[in-house]
């Protein structure tokens, strides 16, 4: 699983959570295989991105990067740090670990790059 | 253009890597077939149109490429239709988009697995989810407290693929619930169950075998981009039970505006959690007469606005 997708993951639909988001990572295997740069990819996923949640996950899982909290304002022609995002959003993948709700404490295993969110049918709203 | 048939692997080789005693035999997993083939020829005669004539709506300034475009595809079984449409979106269709992020959906963790490995095969990399049609996903909103309950609310979702479990179950079996059952090994009458369950993958569409479709629809509509579009496979009972629910919804809130004079399309009114959003159009593309079956897919999507 790719921090891209972590980025639309959500707990809601458990019973009694509000808004569920963002999903906390345990990352236990983090695999990281190059693909190409797509500088307009990068460049225009940007502003579809929770950019906040992106940034902490990445931290989360052991990824250290310079990018701030705050995006920088001329990140459009700044081709360093569209490569920085690249890496983080596309390259670096979570195979093993867990992804914990960040209001019940459930918690969601992801095995073989698979993330697990099928609920219970006692825990669904 | 062209789709090509995905490379794909029926070897039931598969690893699995779940160590909780969930599975100790991976479930059956979808076979492609006639449906599967309907939806590859519908991409083929749609995809183009939909991506150069709707997605590039969003098209910022000078330039001239759509996307990235979020695709995602709800029981993806083998992933053939994952593998073609991301090859199709990074490969032919790459001068109108600049790529696409392509998720897929399975309840069925071997199906999940398949995906990927089929998408290995083809070259094109994507994730999986194990989970419940859209439940897994984050709610446009959510996290914006000043939301203005009329205003129309939009999702991230470009191009949502579903061919669902589509046939009536024989006595008119409700969909099987989606749920975790964890297994103990030694009780072999469950595990045959769950199993059976599990195998019987195109069944359990309930009484109309359109329960699993509503449920997706109602998913979709909050979480279709304003320009995105939804294909999904349907039996002619199927869409003939959708239109007989929309008429009765008319007429139960004493909407004057009952009529469809076109068998192919039909306005969707009841779907969704937004009153401000607008209906969903249904559009039939492609049909086909497959033995005792007539299967048609659907492309689902907000009309444009022409003002």
């Amino acid at each position: 699983m790719k921090l891209l997708t972590h980025n639309l993951l959500s707990s809601k639909s458990l019973k009694g959570v509000k808004v569920g988001y963002p999903l906390r990572i345990v990352a236990k295997d983090v695999k990281i295989s190059e693909c190409e740069f797509n500088k307009e990819f990068v460049k225009k996923i940007i502003p579809k991105l929770d950019w906040k949640v992106f940034v902490n996950a990445a931290v989360e899982i052991g990824q250290t990067s310079d990018l701030s909290d705050e995006l920088i304002e001329d990140y459009e022609d700044d081709d360093d740090y569209l490569k920085k995002v690249h890496h983080l959003l596309m390259e670096v993948e979570i195979i093993n670990g867990e992804l914990i709700c960040p209001e019940t404490d459930r918690v969601f295993p992801i095995s073989a790059g698979i993330p697990n969110l099928l609920l219970n049918e006692n825990e669904v709203s | 253009m062209i789709i090509n048939t995905p490379d794909y692997s029926i070897s039931d080789h598969v690893s699995l890597d779940e160590n909780n005693g969930e599975f100790n035999t991976s479930p059956a997993v979808y076979e492609p077939a006639e449906d599967t083939f309907l939806m590859l020829d519908v991409l083929e005669l749609d995809l183009e149109q939909v991506v150069k004539t709707r997605l590039s709506k969003t098209n910022i300034g000078s330039s001239d490429k759509c996307g990235p475009l979020l695709v995602i595809e709800l029981g993806s079984g083998f992933g053939i239709l994952t593998a073609a449409i991301s090859k199709a979106l990074s490969d032919s269709l790459s001068s109108y988009a600049v790529g696409a992020h392509c998720i897929a959906v399975d309840m069925n963790p071997t199906a999940c697995l398949k995906t990927i490995m089929t998408c290995k095969l083809n070259g094109v990399d994507v994730d999986a989810v194990r989970g419940d049609l859209l439940t897994w996903m984050r709610r446009p909103g959510t996290t914006d407290v000043n939301n203005d309950p009329n205003k129309e609310v939009f999702g991230p979702i470009d191009i949502l693929l579903f061919n669902p479990p589509y046939v009536r179950g024989p006595k008119g079996e409700l969909a099987p619930t989606p749920r975790v059952t964890k297994i103990d090994t030694n009780d072999q009458a469950k595990y045959q169950k769950q199993v059976a369950v599990e195998d019987a993958a195109w069944l359990g569409g309930g009484p109309d075998g359109v329960d699993v479709l509503k449920r997706a629809l109602h998913q979709a509509a909050d979480l279709l981009s304003e320009f995105g579009v939804f294909y999904a496979l349907m039996i002619d009972y199927n869409y003939d039970a959708l239109v007989r629910d929309e008429m009765q919804a008319r007429r139960d809130r004493s909407d004057q505006n009952i009529y469809y004079d076109d068998l192919n399309n039909i306005e969707l009114t009841t779907f969704g959690s937004s009153p401000a959003s607008r209906p969903l159009i249904c559009t039939r593309i492609l049909s086909r007469n497959i033995i005792g079956e007539r299967l048609a897919v659907y492309r689902i999507y907000r009309p444009l606005d022409f003002d």
